[in-house]
C-alpha cells in the first residue's frame, strides 16, 4: 500500500512536470499553429537564472520567483526576434528558426556559461519526506503534484475569465476572425510566448527539484516528452496535453516498476510503443481539436 | 465613405482582382455581385487588411487603408460578417458578443450585448450555449450580432444569406433594409441577384475579377446583360 502510494504520487509529479512543458509547447501551437522547439531551452534559461539568483545570495523562493519570471521574459523576446518576423511563413520555416534557436542557445549555454552541471541545491525542507495518513511520501513530490493543479487551474481561469484569455481562446479558433474583432496580432503573439514560457519555467523548477542541478543540454528530454506528450493528448488541445503529460509520466513509471532492472534501459522504448498503438486507435490523439486556415 | 481605386488583388501568380472602382456612400446599400470565384470575397479581405494590395488604393473617411493592420481598421470603424459566419464555436454565444465588443469601452459592453439581445430575443435565450450548436440562422444572427458590438461606421457582408431557408433569406434581407434605415453603411456581397437588386441603391457586377457593370439596382434589374447572365431571363423584347 505504501509503496503503491508512493510510486502513484512519483507518476503523479512526473507527468505533471511532462504536462505543464506540453501545455505550453500546445498553446503556443494551439494559436500560432507551430510548434517552438527552442521550448526546452526557457525550461533551461530558468534553471540557469535560478542557480545565479542562488549563488548571488538570494532567498530559495525569491530565486524561483525570478526564474519563472525570466523564462516568461525569454519566451517574449524568443518570439520577438525568431518567430514574429517570420509571421505567416510556413510552419516548416519556424519549426526550423526553432531547431535553429534551441541549438544557438545550447552552444551559447555552453561557451559562456561553461559545460559542467552547476548545482542547484534544494533547501531541506525540500528534500525530505512528509507522513500524511501514516505513509511517508516526498515533500518534493507533493508540492510537484500540487503547483501542476495550481497552474493548471489558473491557466484555465485565465483563459476563461478574463477578455485577453477568451481573446486567445478565440484567436486558437480562428486566428483571422479573431483580428476582425480587432483583437491585435502581436498582443497574442505576445501573450501566447508570455503564458508558454511562464509554464515551461514552472516546469523547470519542479524538473530542477527532482535533478537538482542545471546544464547546457537540461531542455532537451524534457522538449521531447513533452512533444510527445501534445502529440498523444491532441495538438494544440491544452486539455489534452495535460492528458499526455500524465498518461506519459504513468507510463514511465509503470514500466519502472515492472521492468526488470537489467532491462530498465528498454523503458523508453516500450513507452514509445505504447503510445504509438494509442496513435493507431486514435490517429488525431486523444483529444481533438478543429482549427479554422489563416487568410 | 469608402472608395476603391483601381484595386488589384494577387495571390502568388494568380491575379484574383484586377482594375476594381467602386464607392460606398454614407447611409447606402451597395452590393457586389459575381458568380463563384469572381472575387468578391479577396475584395472584401482587402479592405479589411486580410489580404495584401498589389494594386490601387482603398480609402475610407478619406484615409488611405493601405498597409494598415486588419485591428486598425476595425478601430476606425469598418466590421467584416464573413463568408460562412465563423462564430467562435468553442465558445458561448455571449462570449462571441464580447469579443465583438473588444474595440469598444468596457462600459459600453454590456449595454451593448443587452442591446443585442433586445434585437435578437432568441440569442439571449441561448447566451451561455456554445456557439456552434446554435442553427444556421440563429448563427447568422450571432455572425450579426457580434459585428454591430463594435459599433461600425460600415458593414461589409459576405453572402450573408448563403445556406439559410428561403423564409430565413427574406428575414435576411428584411434586417439588412432595417440596419440601413437605421442609419447603417452596407457593403453587401451576394449572389443572390434577384433579392438583393431589389434593396440595392447600387451594384457593381464582377465576373473573374473584373468589373463588368454597375448602376442603380433598378437599371441592372433592365438591363438585357443582367437579366440573361445573372436572372436566369431570356425574353425577346
Ligand atoms: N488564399 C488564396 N490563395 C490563392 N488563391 C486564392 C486565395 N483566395 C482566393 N483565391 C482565388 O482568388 C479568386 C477569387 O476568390 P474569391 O474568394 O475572392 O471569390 P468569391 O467571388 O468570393 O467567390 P465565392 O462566391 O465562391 O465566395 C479565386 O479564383 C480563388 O481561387
Ligand atoms: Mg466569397
Amino acid at each position: 500500500m505504501e509503496i503503491a502510494i508512493q510510486y502513484i504520487t512519483n507518476a503523479l509529479s512526473v507527468g505533471g512536470t511532462y504536462a505543464l512543458l506540453a501545455l505550453g509547447l500546445a498553446i503556443v501551437f494551439g494559436i500560432l499553429g507551430f510548434i517552438n522547439f527552442a521550448h526546452g531551452e526557457i525550461m533551461t534559461i530558468c534553471g540557469y537564472v535560478l542557480f545565479y539568483a542562488m549563488a548571488i545570495g538570494l532567498p530559495f523562493w525569491f530565486a524561483i520567483i525570478i526564474g519563472v519570471i525570466m523564462a516568461g521574459v525569454a519566451a517574449v523576446i524568443m518570439e520577438r526576434i525568431a518567430f514574429r518576423p517570420l509571421r505567416g511563413a510556413n510552419p516548416m520555416s519556424l519549426l526550423i528558426a526553432g531547431f535553429a534557436l534551441s541549438g544557438a542557445l545550447q552552444i551559447s549555454f555552453l561557451v559562456f556559461l561553461g559545460e559542467r552541471p552547476k548545482p542547484v541545491p534544494m533547501p531541506e525542507y525540500f528534500t525530505g519526506a512528509i507522513k500524511i495518513g501514516g505513509i511517508y511520501i516526498g515533500v518534493v513530490q507533493v508540492i510537484s503534484i500540487a503547483v501542476t493543479i495550481v497552474a493548471v487551474f489558473a491557466l484555465n481561469l485565465f483563459l476563461k475569465r478574463t477578455k485577453f484569455g477568451i481573446s486567445l481562446l478565440a484567436a486558437a479558433e480562428d486566428f483571422s476572425i479573431a483580428r476582425l474583432m480587432g483583437i491585435r496580432a502581436n498582443a497574442i503573439f505576445s501573450g501566447t510566448f508570455a503564458i508558454s514560457g511562464l509554464l515551461a519555467g514552472i516546469a523547470g523548477v519542479l524538473w530542477l527539484a527532482q535533478r537538482g542541478s542545471v546544464s547546457y543540454t537540461m531542455g532537451f528530454t524534457p522538449l521531447i516528452k513533452a512533444f510527445i506528450a501534445t502529440i498523444i493528448g491532441g495538438m494544440g488541445s491544452l486539455t489534452g496535453a495535460v492528458l499526455g503529460g500524465f498518461l506519459l509520466g504513468a507510463l514511465e513509471i509503470v514500466f519502472q516498476i515492472i521492468l526488470p532492472s537489467e532491462q530498465l534501459i528498454f523503458r523508453d522504448p516500450i513507452v514509445l510503443f505504447f503510445l504509438i498503438a494509442v496513435l493507431l486507435f486514435r490517429p488525431g490523439g486523444l483529444i481533438q481539436e478543429k482549427k479554422e486556415s489563416m487568410r | 465613405m469608402l472608395s476603391i481605386r483601381n484595386l488589384g488583388i494577387r495571390y502568388g501568380q494568380i491575379d484574383a482582382v484586377r482594375n476594381i472602382n467602386f464607392d460606398v456612400n454614407d447611409g447606402e446599400i451597395v452590393c457586389l455581385i459575381g458568380a463563384n470565384g469572381a472575387g468578391k470575397t479577396s475584395t472584401l479581405c482587402a479592405i479589411m487588411g486580410l489580404v495584401p494590395i498589389a494594386n490601387g488604393s482603398i480609402e475610407f473617411s478619406g484615409t488611405d487603408l493601405g498597409g494598415m493592420p486588419t485591428e486598425k481598421i476595425v478601430r476606425m470603424g469598418i466590421s467584416l460578417i464573413p463568408e460562412g459566419r465563423r462564430i467562435f464555436s468553442r465558445l458561448s454565444v455571449e462570449k462571441n458578443l464580447l469579443l465583438g465588443g473588444i474595440t469598444i469601452q468596457d462600459d459600453d459592453v454590456q449595454s451593448m450585448i443587452g442591446e443585442m439581445y433586445s434585437r435578437f430575443p432568441i440569442l439571449k435565450e441561448r447566451c451561455n450555449q456554445l456557439a456552434g450548436t446554435l442553427s444556421g440562422g440563429e448563427q447568422q444572427m450571432l455572425a450579426v450580432a457580434r459585428s454591430l458590438m463594435s459599433k461600425p461606421k460600415m458593414l461589409l457582408m459576405d453572402e450573408p444569406s448563403l445556406g439559410l431557408a428561403p423564409m430565413l433569406v427574406k428575414s435576411n434581407f428584411d434586417l439588412i433594409c432595417r440596419l440601413r434605415d437605421e442609419g447603417n453603411t452596407i457593403l453587401l456581397v451576394e449572389q443572390n441577384v434577384n433579392q438583393s437588386l431589389r434593396i440595392t441603391d447600387r451594384a457593381y457586377i464582377i465576373e473573374n475579377g473584373e468589373l463588368v457593370a454597375s448602376g442603380s439596382g433598378s437599371e441592372l434589374m433592365e438591363s438585357d446583360f443582367v437579366r440573361n447572365s445573372y436572372l436566369g431571363i431570356t425574353d425577346s423584347k
